[in-house]
């Protein structure tokens, strides 16, 4: 068949036509493809680990008195369950306390059977919901605070909020670099397009006279932009693979060396299609744009 | 099959910048006929055209490619209409980084034939106005006479209904001029309608078809001698 045959061959014409407007808008695809990939990437991760260090994030409450029935329905453990934030509580009464010590001790826990009495006061295990941000971990520890018989909340939660703050941080400043990437791949798309279209003037208007319709001769411009975009996000995503585990058998090694880092978890299969899609679709909005002004 | 009704066209605004270069344009192109506008340089012949081919709007009237007034079409139905006409505009329009043959196959590639139907009707079309033996030619390297032939053979490649030629002899030498009024009589008499614009009133008797006058963008009445 002739016509996607003249379509392609219009297209690559466009291509050629576009100059050095045509590699710049394949580089910029692809950088806002990585941009955008590596950040989500490595959010990605940061996500995984943060996920790792809340489960083991205990909030640990002394009790002074932990009253008659502390695990009855009305009791300390009920009360603290109660509050917002909270996944799980264990109470945990002294003579258990003294015995989870000296399990942990061992042969040094030796000492523990000379003393007079326990000395260790009953407490409660705190689980924070792993959704739960800094502001309201600190809100729950206050909180926690206040239930009567509490002597102290101990929690060794200094970290949440920096790692929110780097999480955010990160998301912001490489996603608003992609999206800067991104624009300019859209204006280096329209730039390709009027490029193209002004170079092939004498061919569109010979053909508009002989009654070519009017979207077959706008077909092989947007086209021409969509395949660059589209060939620059393949290449990002190349590049994003090659920086991930499934590329670490050759990457590893410089990724450690170069930039320090480990590589990056793959992004689920519907994100890289969705950011490969995106990428190509730059150049479809860019070739529109053009198309009307 | 053509037709221009009381068309008016003019350009520039307010009365004293306003040039009106159609005053009241009436005629009609017969199927089959052969038409020939003679006029001056500046009548408003290939104005007249480009209103045929809707390049171009007039002021006031109308103008009819088969019955549907040109003036209104939108896109689509006016690409469908100029897919009917074949147009010889005056300097060619020609790719100068296409052959001959390339000039042709561009065309009606672009216009669904396939590459294999284009190549033949593109080589017969080349045939039929002598200029075979130059089809790898480029332009530049045909002369004049032929780079209109060129014209004329890619405006007949599409098999048009109706053929607009824009003073397809102008600066020819005599003998050029004739093979291209040769070639627009055998076209005709193929029964192809033809609307021809010449400065020469010689080139207009030697085409034999009807002749309209054009003056300051007026017709005079047939019969009238100039």
């Amino acid at each position: 068949m002739t016509l996607p045959s003249y379509v392609a061959e219009a297209t690559l014409r466009g291509c050629r036509r576009a100059g050095a407007v045509a590699p710049l808008l394949v580089l910029l695809s692809a950088l806002a493809v990585l941009t955008a990939g590596m950040t989500l990437a490595a959010d990605l991760a940061l996500a995984g680990a943060e996920a790792g260090w809340r489960a083991s994030l205990r909030l640990v409450v002394v009790l002074r008195d932990a009253g008659p029935r502390p695990e009855g329905p009305d009791g300390i453990a009920a009360r603290a369950r109660a509050l917002a934030g909270v996944a799980a509580v264990r109470y945990v009464a002294p003579d258990v306390a003294l015995a989870e010590l000296r399990q942990l001790l061992g042969a040094r826990g030796d000492g523990l059977d000379r003393l007079p009495s326990n000395p260790l006061p009953p407490r409660l295990e705190v689980t924070p919901a792993p959704t739960l941000e800094a502001a309201g971990l600190d809100a729950l520890v206050a909180a926690l605070d206040r239930l009567p018989g509490v002597t102290e909340v101990q929690a060794a939660r200094g970290w949440v909020e920096p790692l929110e703050r780097l999480r955010r941080g990160m998301r912001v400043g490489g996603l608003g670099l992609a999206a800067g990437l991104g624009v300019s791949a859209l204006a280096a798309a329209a730039g390709a397009t009027v490029t193209a279209r002004r170079a092939g003037s004498d061919e569109t208007s010979v053909l508009r006279l002989v009654g070519v319709p009017e979207r077959r001769l706008a077909a092989p411009l947007v086209l021409q932009a969509v395949g660059l975009a589209g060939i620059g996000s393949l290449l990002g995503l190349g590049l994003l693979v090659l920086a991930s585990e499934p590329g670490a058998p050759w990457t590893e090694t410089w990724l450690r060396s170069t930039l320090g880092l480990d590589p990056l978890p793959l992004l689920p299969s519907h994100w890289l299609a969705g950011l490969t899609s995106a990428g190509a679709a730059l150049g479809l909005v860019g070739a529109l744009a053009a198309g009307r002004a | 099959m053509l037709e221009f009704r009381g068309v008016f066209k003019g350009y520039g605004r307010g009365a004293a910048r306003r040039v009106e270069v159609l005053v009241d344009l009436s005629f009609e192109v017969k199927p089959g006929e052969l038409a020939v506008v003679v006029g001056p340089s500046g009548a408003g012949k290939s104005t007249m055209l480009r209103l045929v081919t809707g390049e171009e709007a007039p002021s006031r009237g109308a103008v009819l490619v088969e019955g549907v007034e040109v003036g209104t079409l939108r896109r689509g139905r006016l690409a469908r209409m100029r897919r009917s006409l074949g147009v010889a505009a005056q300097g060619g329009r020609l790719l100068a980084d296409r052959s001959a043959l390339g000039n042709l196959t561009f065309v009606l590639e672009a216009l669904g034939a396939g590459r294999a139907e284009a190549r033949d009707r593109a080589l017969a079309a080349l045939a039929g106005v002598g200029l075979g033996s130059v089809r790898n030619a480029l332009p530049h390297e045909l002369a004049d006479g032929e780079r209109r032939r060129l014209t004329l053979a890619r405006a007949l490649a599409t098999r048009p209904r109706l053929l607009l030629a824009d003073e397809p002899t102008a600066g020819l030498d005599p003998a050029q001029s004739a093979s291209v009024v040769s070639l627009i009589r055998s076209v005709h008499a193929r029964g192809v309608t033809c609307l021809v614009t010449t400065q020469s009133a010689a080139v207009a008797r030697a085409l034999e078809g009807r002749v309209l006058q054009l003056a300051a963008g007026r017709l005079r009445p047939e019969g009238d001698p100039a």
